[in-house]
């Protein structure tokens, strides 16, 4: 398996677009990292003798219109749409795989069963679902994780779930269950390794969307409160004073567009590296 | 044919049925009783005889599966609720709404159609070009840009800049040119996405078809390029779009609300942010199953589309 993935970053550099994609995103995952250095002012002081400044100096990209610094604000901002599409992502990857090895391994019943109830989860867009959880559940970081999570745990249990079905039919696996192994054992040793590159190429992907899906619940005012800094939040905030001053919303979007251009840069090339298949799944 | 239609449209019913029932558990899954999801902030200033006929009502003092069926027959009914806004039935509440979401979403998928489509055929066509890199660059910085701010980025351009489109609004209703003159910017905003989804799906289609034995033999016969593309080709090619295009609706569906957010659209999806923030859960839950029924009904008809061009679908 190590010299699969040896070739696949090396395919991965090879592409142009896919390691341009990946220093984007290496390079906000930084911005995050480090937002208390990077930030040049405090993303939440306000200063109504400077509001609605055009980017210029010392405020390079300009101010709001309660005068605070947007760069500040987008870098501080970075944390939350990186932090909350992460963690969203490994709650729906993990329920999803869950599900996946679950109905993949088993076939039957509780395949059939839990295939139905992905296919229900599925008549609700994603964004939707979101929205609906987190109406249910109420505001707060944490309940945004878990709704967008949970939104996304059909596109990995369907997925997951293919990959489990193709290769629990291989040779090796019938060999290990010949010599004794536990279910377990074939699940976790010979199964899970497989189906790993597929399962980083959606998450990679997948990730994408889960940014733009908290960037649209925060622009909905369902997301991050204010004045904690988040994109989508920027961007409707500006939205209110786009004739004065249109670099309010404008340029958070930027930021979200930025970002998501690089996890798609990248995904793409990890798919075309590890896992051409999912190319006909539409992901 | 019509075997298949019939069994498809009896598979309409158990989808609606887990649809409906999703919305159920997740109402009991949020924390606190039903009547605090069902009152929210109301709930301190409604007279306990109306909190105790509410309960009634729903059958709210009975097992869960009891009050299941409850819930079953009173949606079953095309009964959805009251709204806590105004008292009246959620259903009369919404349908006025459906109307301007319909245009929108029809409005996003056309132009995402002629758009996306003849781009990524294009791009197959000339493949490894400029025609190629330039289509299939800009699809995937489309693909990127939230919808909310492309949104706000045409009202800037188009309704402001250069005044040429409305800011916002749906025009006055049951006038269709202006209604239509009001779509232009919105549908722009949300078919732009799609357009560039399909644009990259027609793409790899169009080339893997191109790839065929078939195409080999049309073209040792001595068709014509356009003869091969088209006849031969392009039928081919859409099935793989055709899914694209149903799935992609779906996605579409719940790109409503931001649209219609953005644009103060009086549609479905502004109407369900608007009962979110109004605490009117009822209204919520109406918009919600009404949009969960409209991707299902989108996947019966992509279905149909599917039999429509493969005739080999209709008897698997």
């Amino acid at each position: 398996m190590r010299g699969d993935w040896g070739r696949a970053v090396r395919a991965l550099l090879r592409r142009r677009s896919a390691a341009c994609g990946g220093a984007v995103v290496i390079g906000v995952l930084a911005v995050a990292l480090l937002a208390p250095m990077v930030a040049p002012h405090d993303p939440v002081d306000q200063d109504l003798s400077r509001r609605m400044k055009p980017p210029g100096r010392p405020y390079l990209l300009g101010t709001d219109d309660f005068g605070r610094d947007i760069l500040s604000r987008i870098v501080w901002g970075s944390r939350v749409s990186l932090g909350v599409a992460a963690a969203s992502i490994v709650i729906g990857a993990s329920i999803g795989s869950l599900v996946g090895f679950a109905a993949g391994y088993s076939g039957g019943a509780p395949d059939h069963a839990l295939m139905r109830a992905m296919d229900i989860m599925m008549a609700f867009p994603t964004l939707l679902l979101a929205i609906t959880l987190v109406t249910v559940l109420g505001r707060g970081v944490g309940n945004l994780v878990v709704a967008i999570g949970v939104a996304n745990i059909p596109q990995f249990g369907r997925i997951v779930r293919g990959e489990v079905l193709r290769i629990k039919l291989f040779d090796y696996v019938d060999a290990a269950r010949g010599l004794g192994a536990s279910h377990l054992r074939i699940i976790v040793r010979h199964l899970l390794p497989n189906v790993w590159p597929t399962l980083t190429v959606l998450m990679s992907l997948r990730v994408s969307v889960a940014i733009l899906s908290e960037a649209s619940l925060s622009f909905l005012g369902l997301g991050i409160r204010a004045p904690a800094p988040s994109w989508g939040g920027m961007v409707a905030e500006g939205q209110k004073f786009l004739l004065l001053a249109p670099w309010m919303s404008l340029v958070p979007g930027l930021a979200i567009m930025a970002l998501v251009l690089g996890l798609n840069l990248f995904g793409d090339g990890l798919r075309d590296a590890l896992d051409p298949r999912l190319r006909a799944e539409g992901t | 044919m019509l075997a298949f239609l019939i069994k498809r449209f009896f598979l309409l019913a158990p989808a609606l049925a887990g649809a409906v029932t999703l919305v159920f558990v997740v109402i009991r899954l949020a924390p606190g009783t039903p009547i605090d999801i069902i009152l929210g902030d109301f709930k301190d200033i409604t007279p306990k005889s109306t909190i105790e006929a509410i309960t009634r009502d729903y059958g709210l003092d009975k097992p869960i599966a009891v009050q299941y069926l409850y819930y079953l027959r009173k949606v079953l009914q095309g009964d959805l609720g009251f709204s806590l806004l105004n008292d009246r039935p959620v259903v009369s509440v919404i349908t006025p709404h459906l109307r301007p979401t319909l245009m929108l979403a029809a409005g996003g998928v056309g132009l995402a159609v002629l758009i996306g489509v003849p781009a990524g055929v294009a791009a197959a066509l000339h493949r490894n070009t400029s025609v190629d890199y330039g289509v299939m660059t800009l699809a995937v910085v489309w693909l990127s840009a939230p919808s909310f701010w492309f949104s706000i980025l045409l009202i800037y351009l188009l309704a402001y800049k250069v005044p040429v489109l409305p800011m916002f609004g749906g025009g006055p209703p049951g006038n269709l040119p202006v209604e239509l003159y009001y779509l232009i910017l919105p549908s722009v905003a949300i078919g732009a996405r799609s357009a560039a989804l399909l644009a990259r799906m027609s793409r790899s289609a169009t080339l893997e078809v191109l790839g065929q034995d078939y195409i080999r033999t049309a073209r040792a016969k001595g068709l014509s390029q356009r003869l091969v593309v088209y006849r031969h080709g392009l039928r081919n090619a859409a099935m793989p779009i055709v899914t694209v295009i149903g799935l992609d609706l779906a996605y579409l569906v719940g790109g409503t609300v931001i649209i219609e957010t953005v644009f103060a659209r009086p549609g479905l999806g502004k109407t369900m942010i608007d009962a979110i923030f109004n605490r009117d859960y009822p209204v919520v839950q109406g918009c919600v199953m009404l949009f969960a029924a409209g991707v299902i009904f989108v996947n019966f008809l992509t279905d149909l589309a599917y039999a429509a061009i493969d005739p080999r679908m209709k008897f698997s």
